[in-house]
């Protein structure tokens, strides 16, 4: 007659240690790991890994120039006449943060602007977005 | 061995991408709504595409976060990365010169880098998918 473990009793000892401690109360059989032991633990180990990776992502981005300022680094730049219309050029305009024409930031008639970004269109590069900066020449 | 390492990687490389590009995004949505604007094709739904664009790669990395999901996860990643890069490509080809929309670092890149960019992460992501056999530890290491 099996113990209530499953497990049947050594007949032809005389003495069972593992039955005379199942009697007692005690579990002697030890916890048997399944193959859903074995998945639920790679489950959480994997789990963990991305919740790190997801954590490092975060905290990387704290390290990331704002964009406030990075809204300000580039610009699409156009000359433009005396009046302060634009020039639409044939090369695509430079895209940066300096004024690449050499126009003061102040004075009384047109140099260049710059705008968020230029297309082409026709032939001729356009600009696009909104006016960020005209610089006028004395 | 290195297929291993490459399927078991990806989702790792993918879960952190798509982590830092979102939460830049969502740190500052109304720039990343306002540079959406100026997007042709898509300027009307700007506001829109603000909120869903990052929340999708969002809800990516938690496909990728589960074992159960990863499978859906890559596909998902393998087809946003397809058609961010082929809408970068198009405003490439048609001339179109606009400050990047992009989350974080890769505000920095140029157009061209940021598709050369995308093109190895989209090599990464389909290799990992089509050698994806299943989710259990006997599958995979």
């Amino acid at each position: 007659m099996p113990l209530a473990s499953g497990r049947v009793p050594d007949r032809k000892r005389s003495f069972d240690p593992y039955a005379l401690l199942q009697l007692s109360g005690v579990n002697a059989c030890p916890r048997k790991k399944t193959g859903i032991y074995h998945f639920k633990k790679f489950t959480m180990k994997k789990l963990h890994l991305g919740l790190l990776v997801v954590l490092l992502a975060a905290g990387t981005m704290a390290f990331t120039k704002p964009a406030a300022q990075a809204k300000e680094t580039s610009f699409a730049w156009f000359q433009t006449d005396g009046a302060g219309n634009v020039i639409e050029p044939t090369d695509e305009p430079p895209f940066q943060a300096e004024d690449p024409n050499g126009c003061p930031n102040s004075g009384l008639t047109g140099c260049s602007k710059a705008f968020d970004g230029s297309e082409l269109s026709g032939g001729v590069y356009s600009p696009t977005g909104a006016l960020e900066i005209t610089h006028k020449k004395p | 061995m290195l297929r291993k390492i490459i399927i078991i990687a990806v989702p790792y490389l993918l879960m952190f991408l798509f982590a830092y590009t979102s939460l830049s995004k969502l740190g500052d949505r109304s720039f990343f709504s306002s540079q959406l604007g100026l997007y042709p094709y898509i300027k009307h739904i700007h506001v829109f595409l603000s909120w869903a664009l990052p929340l999708t790669e969002l809800g990516v990395v938690c496909l990728l976060l589960f074992p159960a999901t990863v499978r859906i996860g890559l596909y998902v990643s393998l087809f946003l990365l397809l058609v961010f890069t082929a809408y970068l490509g198009a405003m490439v080809l048609a001339g179109v010169h606009l400050p990047c929309s992009c989350g974080g670092v890769m505000r920095k890149m140029s157009w061209r880098q940021h598709i050369l960019f995308n093109g190895f992460f989209i090599v990464l992501t389909g290799y990992a998918f089509s050698q994806w056999e299943g989710t259990g530890p006997e599958k995979i290491l």
